[in-house]
Parts: structure tokens; sequence; C-alpha cells
């Protein structure tokens, strides 16, 4: 046997033992709780120094004092500070380890898709911190600019990869990215642009996202001319040639339209009490828009193949499908943001969502050939009271996205 | 979910692999169970200062690494002919079934890195039994994946010439 085979068999030879890798384990899990415990108590205090550095009065001081009380109520209660700084927002004691923890996520997820879905979903957590505080009328400049850094920080990093997928050709993970992360800067820019009402400052936030999300779109429609568009070859191969390579991608993205509009409707659901009748109206009317998308995107998915490459049905599907993700994606970011404000302050937010096309007059389809796969479809969507399944009732489209704060 | 879960589940997923990147090292069960918990716990302080990491793998033998040149220059070499003689003075741990033919495996594998120094020796563990590409070797090493082939090639040949 060849040395270098040696080595390699030794592979699934050595290994720690179970008894001593669950021993580490525990030692790991208690200094990472030590560990955890001390930093929070140097950035505080760190922060305070610098507080008592630019002469701020001795009050707004104290209001750092409870640190040493929290910290060690978390470490009694075995919770642990991670766990509690979840929901921290700037300003915050705990927040210095909101970006810690972000920070640990982000380099032990596996995958470039993954770490660039987890990098905007980072963007999108400062803009609902942004949400969050304006909604209390508490983002001062210095924390508007703090969070706009930190949301830049994000944001261009979800744009480096993005580049990155679309230099190794990966145009299809390219269009997906940068289609999530379009849709869900548009409906944070609309959130915030109506909270700025409330506190101005978030007009400023508002801006910065709608710089991005400007960027988004254009990246996406020059992402999706490379996806959609056939390279070299005759018509009708290059059709074939995109249908084989599309068909599993058309796929998952159906199966993430429909994960999307399930988790919309079982938001509702679990939240309906918090939630305002009106978005809870206008957001079913969205979640039946993607579904007559996710209907129409499986007729084309299962219709013939056709031979002009202009109008190869499976390319059209996975279009159709990527709204019906925009769309579901764009009410559940406005649905949880509703709650989520409404949970913060009380007050329940009249939210109307952006006219939007339906796909039959984007199409311009015949109807006949869509209704009977409307019917099949809608089973796969409902979700009655008991969590049975209900078919959404038929379209009827209108809005706008439109916070106002009811007096 | 906290970065904590993450970190743990990355901990199952390579704890095994840096185990046995610093055994064949350092020849030593016990110390390389110490430096295998010692990178996590350096890894998480470096994350824990806020500082970004793009591939976790690389990272975590970077640190291994460091770690073990830190240990070659407090130590002085182990001499693989005296642990070859002590056959119980190192036990590199749970090996599953078959444990006679394991044993022999890694006495051969010991006899034929006696031949080699240290930097040859790390080249090969990469390569074959942590399975990093020279691309990925090179990263870790600082140098160019064109010497840490250059480099494996002389390694496989003078182990071969001398087994």
């Amino acid at each position: 046997m060849k040395f270098e085979d040696q080595l390699k068999n030794l592979k699934g030879n050595v290994r720690l033992d179970p008894a001593t890798k669950e021993a580490q384990k525990a030692h790991l899990l208690h200094f990472i709780e030590t560990n955890e415990t001390v930093r929070v108590h140097e950035l505080n205090r760190q922060l305070r120094v610098q507080r008592s550095m630019s002469f701020i009065p001795l009050l707004q001081r104290l209001k750092t004092m409870p640190i040493y009380a929290i910290i060690l109520v978390l470490a009694i209660a075995g919770g642990g500070v991670s766990a509690a700084a979840q929901t921290a927002v700037p300003g915050d004691m705990l927040y210095p380890v909101v970006n810690v923890n972000e920070g640990i996520r982000a380099a032990f997820t596996v995958g470039a898709e993954a770490k660039t879905e987890y990098e905007a979903a980072r963007a999108m957590n400062r803009l609902e911190e942004a949400e969050q505080l304006a909604s209390k009328g508490e983002l001062s400049a210095d924390v508007t600019s703090k969070i706009e850094e930190n949301f830049a920080a994000h944001a261009d990093r979800v744009e480096v990869r993005i580049k990155e997928f679309e230099a190794r050709e990966d145009f299809k993970t390219a269009a997906q990215v940068t289609s999530n992360f379009e849709t869900s800067l548009k409906a944070h820019e609309e959130i915030l642009s109506r909270l700025s009402a409330k506190d101005s400052d978030a007009a400023d936030v508002a801006e910065t996202v709608r710089v991005k999300a400007v960027a988004a779109a254009e990246k996406r429609a020059a992402v999706e001319v490379k996806l959609y568009t056939p390279v070299g070859g005759s018509a009708d191969t290059a059709a074939q040639a995109s249908d084989e390579a599309l068909r599993p991608y058309a796929e998952r993205r159906k199966a993430e339209a429909l994960r999307l509009m399930r988790k919309a409707l079982e938001f509702i659901k679990e939240n309906r009490e918090r939630l305002n009748p009106d978005v809870v109206a206008k957001a079913e009317t969205q979640l039946r828009v993607a579904d007559s998308y996710v209907v129409e995107g499986t007729a084309k998915l299962n219709a013939a193949r056709a031979t002009d490459t202009a109008t190869n049905p499976v390319m059209e599907a996975a279009r159709l499908f990527q709204r019906a993700i925009n769309v579901a994606h764009e009410a559940l970011i406005i649905l949880k943001a509703q709650a989520d404000i409404e949970a913060e302050t009380g007050v329940m937010f009249n939210v109307e969502f952006a006219p939007i096309e339906t796909s039959r007059d984007v199409r311009g389809e015949t109807e006949t050939e869509i209704e009977v796969e409307v019917e099949a479809e809608t089973h796969s969507l409902e979700s009655g009271p008991s969590g049975e399944i209900k078919p959404l009732p038929a379209n009827e489209i209108k809005g706008k996205v439109n916070i106002k704060l009811n007096p | 979910m906290t970065g904590k879960t993450e970190f743990l589940d990355a901990y199952d997923r390579y704890a095994d692999a840096l185990y046995r990147h610093c055994f064949f090292r350092v020849f030593s069960k016990a110390r390389a169970e110490e430096l295998t918990q010692e990178t996590f716990m350096k890894a998480w302080e470096y994350l824990a200062e806020g500082k970004e990491v793009q591939h976790v793998r690389a990272f975590l033998y970077r640190i291994a690494n460091n770690l073990l040149i830190d240990e070659s220059r407090k130590k002085k070499e182990v001499s693989l002919d005296a642990l070859l003689e002590e056959s119980n003075a190192f036990e590199p741990s749970y090996g599953g079934e078959n444990d006679m033919e394991r044993k022999v495996l890694i006495h051969e594998v010991i006899e034929g890195f006696k031949c080699l120094d240290r930097d040859e020796r790390t080249v090969l563990v990469m390569r074959y039994l942590d399975d990093l590409d020279p691309k990925e070797i090179a990263e870790i090493l600082g140098m160019t994946a064109n010497n840490v082939s250059v480099r494996m090639n002389r390694a496989l040949k003078k182990v071969r010439k001398e087994l």
C-alpha cells in the first residue's frame, strides 16, 4: 500500500473518543459563557469611559450602571448573555453582543449562498432596529449614523458576494439573492418612510436604503438577462439546454415560494390579535397574487418544452416563482414589522401594499387554462383556524405600502 | 439562535479532524486533545472581538498550526524511535473496531515519518489526512501552492525510498 493511502486510511481510525468530545464541548460552552459575560462588562466599561469624556450628564451615564446586576441575573438564570441579547437594540447594554453573535453565526454558516443570505439578513436586522427605535421616536442622529454605517457594511458585503456569483457564472444564485435582497430593501424603505412621520431620523435611513434598493434592482435586472438568455447554439438546442439546467432551479424556487407563503399564513394565524385586520386582509390579497404566480408557473413547468428560446416555459416558470417569492416575502416583512411595532408601542398600524400586476395581466395567458390549475394548486396553501387546509379566495389586487400611526 | 449554537456545531464537525492533525504533529494523545480544545477557544476569542472570518476550516487549521509552532518552539521534538519502542507511550484515541489493524497502520505511518522533517510531515498530514488541497494548505501555511506541491512530492519520494 502506498504511504499516502496509509495516511488516508487513518482518517476513519483516529478520532476523539465520544466521552472526551462531550467533556470538551461542555468545557467550551462554559468558556464561551464566561467569556461573553466578561466581554459585555468590558464593552460597557469602555462605553461609560467614552460617555464620561464627552461630558454627558451624570443621569444619562447612570443608565448603564445596572449592567452588573443584569449580568449576574443572567448568569444565575443560566439563559446566557447571548440569548438575552437577541432582542437588544442600539443603546441597550447588551447590544454589543448582537454584533458578536451575528459575526460568529456568519463565520460558521456553511456555503457561499447561505453566507450571502445571512449577510443580507444582518443588513435587514439593522433596518428592523431602526424601525423599532423610530416607532418609539428614539432614533437619535448618533444611533442613525451607526445603524447606517453597519447596514452599509453588511449590504456592501452582499453586493461583493453577488459579484462573485456572477464572476463564477452562477447566475441562478446571483439572481435569487439579488431579487430577495431587493424585495427586502424595498419593503423596509417603505416602512421607514412611513415611520419618518413619527421620527424624522427614519427618513435618513430610508434614503440610504432607497439608494441600495435602486442598485439592487439594476443588478437584478442585469443578472436576470444573463440567466434567462441562452448562450450560443441553435435556438432549439439552446432552449433544451436551458430547460435542463433551469428545471431543478425552477422547482426549488417553487418550493421556496410555497414555504414563504405558508410562513406568512402561519404568521397571520399566530398573531392575528396583534395585527391590524386591514393589514391582514391586504397581506392575504398579496398571498393570493403570489399563489396565482405559483399556479401559473406550475402550468408552465408542466407544459411541453418549447422550441423557441424566447418562450421557454421553464424560464417563464422560474421567473414567475421568483415573483411569488418576492410578493410573499414582502407580505411577511410588512406583517412582521407591523406586529413588532405594535408590540413595542401598543399602536396598530394601517398598512397598504403597493399595487402589483397580477400574473395574468403580465403575461396575457388564456384564463381557462389557468383557472383549472388555480383550483388544483391552492389546496397546498390552506390554513384554517385549526390548521386545516383552505383555498384562498379569488384575486383582488390593490394598495400601496402605507403605514400610518393610528391616533 | 445565537452564534454559540453554530460554534458548537462547528466543533462537532471539525474536532476529530483537528485532533488527528494535532496528533500526527505532537504524537501524544493528551497533548493533541488539549491543542484541539485550545484551537476552538482561540477561535472563539478571535470571533468574539467581532473579526470576520471567510473560511472557517482554514481559519481553524491556521490557529492549530500556530499553536503547534509555539509548541515546537517550547519543547524539544519528540523522538519517534523512542515512541515506537515504547508501544504504550501514545494511544491515538478511540478508533472503533479492529483495533489491532489500526495500531499496525499507525506504527507504519510513524515509521514512514521518521525520515521526514517537521515541515514535510506537516504537508503530508494536511494533504492526505486532513484532505486539504495544495491551495488551502498554502493559504494556511503562508506559502505558494507550488511550493506545497514540491515539498509534498519530495517528502513522498523520501518515504518511498526509506520504506
